[in-house]
């Protein structure tokens, strides 16, 4: 098997990430001069070094954290062989489709091409001018033949539902598109895998399942949606919630039902509860936040197996997102509490004062 | 270049099993001289020292496989987890060699 030598370098790649000392710190800073000089003590210094010449201030961070977490995942691609390939790949393809949900979702709200850039993760399957390019279209329609003309096989689900986004002008409709498509091919590659490294990362995937399916199953209620296209874009593969169930919350009444409908489960239990009057955003705010807590956490036991690059992949994730938020803070001078607001928190990871906060 | 020498480490602790299973075959030819007609305590003797060997040489293998992979990947990391990987691939060898005292015992 190839674990013990993937792991073995994943163990000292952990190890290099920024431990929450180091986020205490950079929270303190003044100004993001003083971040850039306090980066440079890091393993980010390379990364600054390199950008220096060509970019200042915050288009200097961003260039180096975008290579920096680029060049450790291109590490991690070229040091999983046989086995842990088709493994790491779906791991790294999940933010191949949040940059492509990103972009569609930039031209569905009509924002800003540079705006929607600021959004997207660094990522290594696709390369960064895949995305650049996505980004000179003049609409989802061009977005879509971009795809075809590339031969990106994100085309088949995206062609297939924009006949339906444009009757009814529904983000969701594309969202849920690439979604499936995105679940039910990594499900076969699982299947075709087929050993407990396979059962792991779909287990994985069938978490991120789940949560997609709340948030969705929220929306429909509190929007009142009553057609029968609702139940359309629930996802299959769900890890402990059957689609009968997302089926059952999707038909609740009002969110107080919804709500109760929940609570017997483990996602209601390990978010401390919710109150009926949550909304949306603060709900999929703490489903996250049960994510990020769950994928970044640890198991020693499991020192030989897939669980260890999934958790690189992931806190690499929270600490290039943390990086952002806290050099874009400074940048724009935005007071501390604000900056401690967006962040992600992750307990063992960032500090463990503001994971009760 | 670090890689290349943890390498040729692992070459060398390969061609050292090589070298003790050799030595131990010719011991066992010589001894096993059986006289026609079957088995003698002499043969079975030989043939335990033979197992005996064979289990610490397997155990020797599955761990060396693990742990110079293991190594491999610390050593590409870090340079200087050299020493204490070598100690590491080396430390299962007491496994033949205590398979090789039960064999040498036996006969």
């Amino acid at each position: 098997m190839s674990y013990e030598y993937l792991n073995t370098r994943l163990h000292f790649m952990i190890v290099k990430l920024l431990k929450p000392a180091q986020y205490e710190q950079f929270l303190e800073l003044r100004d993001l001069g003083d971040l850039i000089s306090a980066l440079a003590e890091t393993d980010y210094g390379p990364d600054l070094e390199r950008h220096a010449v060509e970019h200042a201030e915050y288009p200097l961070v961003e260039a180096a954290l975008m290579h920096n977490v680029q060049r450790h995942f291109n590490k991690l691609w070229s040091m999983a062989f046989a086995d842990a390939r088709p493994l790491v790949r779906i791991l790294l393809e999940r933010f191949e489709v949040f940059n492509l949900k990103t972009i569609l979702r930039g031209f569905h709200a009509g924002t800003d091409p540079a705006e929607t850039a600021r959004g997207l993760f660094p990522t290594i399957l696709y390369p960064t001018s895949f995305y650049q390019e996505l980004l000179k279209r003049d609409g989802i329609g061009g977005v879509i033949d971009y795809l075809l003309t590339v031969g990106n096989r994100y085309y088949k689900p995206l062609a297939e539902s924009y006949p339906s986004y444009e009757a009814n002008h529904k983000l969701a409709v594309l969202e849920s598109a690439v979604d499936s498509y995105y679940f039910a091919g990594s499900r076969r590659v699982l299947q075709a895998v087929g050993d407990e490294n396979a059962v792991a990362v779909r287990r994985t995937l069938g978490t991120e399942v789940d949560l997609l399916n709340l948030v969705y199953a929220l929306r429909v209620v509190e929007e009142g949606v009553e057609s029968e296209e609702r139940y359309r874009y629930i996802l299959d593969g769900g890890e402990r919630l059957s689609r009968a169930f997302i089926e059952e919350l999707i038909g609740s009444p009002d969110k107080a039902s919804f709500f109760r409908k929940l609570d017997g489960t483990e996602y209601a239990s390990r978010a401390g509860g919710f109150e009926d009057t949550l909304g949306v955003g603060e709900f999929q705010e703490r489903l996250e936040n049960y994510l990020y807590q769950e994928m970044c956490r640890y198991d020693p036991g499991r020192t030989f197996d897939i669980h260890m690059a999934s958790v690189y992949v992931w806190r690499k994730y929270v600490e290039m997102t943390d990086l952002r938020v806290i050099a874009s803070g400074l940048w724009r001078r935005v007071p501390r509490e604000e900056i401690e607001r967006k962040m992600i928190w992750v307990k063992g990871v960032t500090p463990e004062r503001a994971v009760a906060a | 270049m670090s890689r290349k020498t943890a390498i040729q480490i692992a070459a060398a602790v390969v061609l050292f099993n090589v070298l003790l299973v050799g030595l131990a075959i010719r011991a066992w030819a010589q001894a096993a001289t059986a006289p026609a007609g079957g088995l003698t305590d002499a043969g079975l003797k030989t043939v335990g020292a033979g197992l005996a060997f064979l289990g610490g040489a397997i155990g020797t293998g599955v761990a060396q496989s693990r742990i110079i992979a293991a190594v491999l990947g610390a050593v590409a990391e870090d340079r200087s987890q050299l020493g204490f990987g070598i100690f590491l691939m080396a430390f299962p060898e007491t496994l033949v060699i205590l398979g090789f005292v039960m064999a040498f015992i036996l006969r």
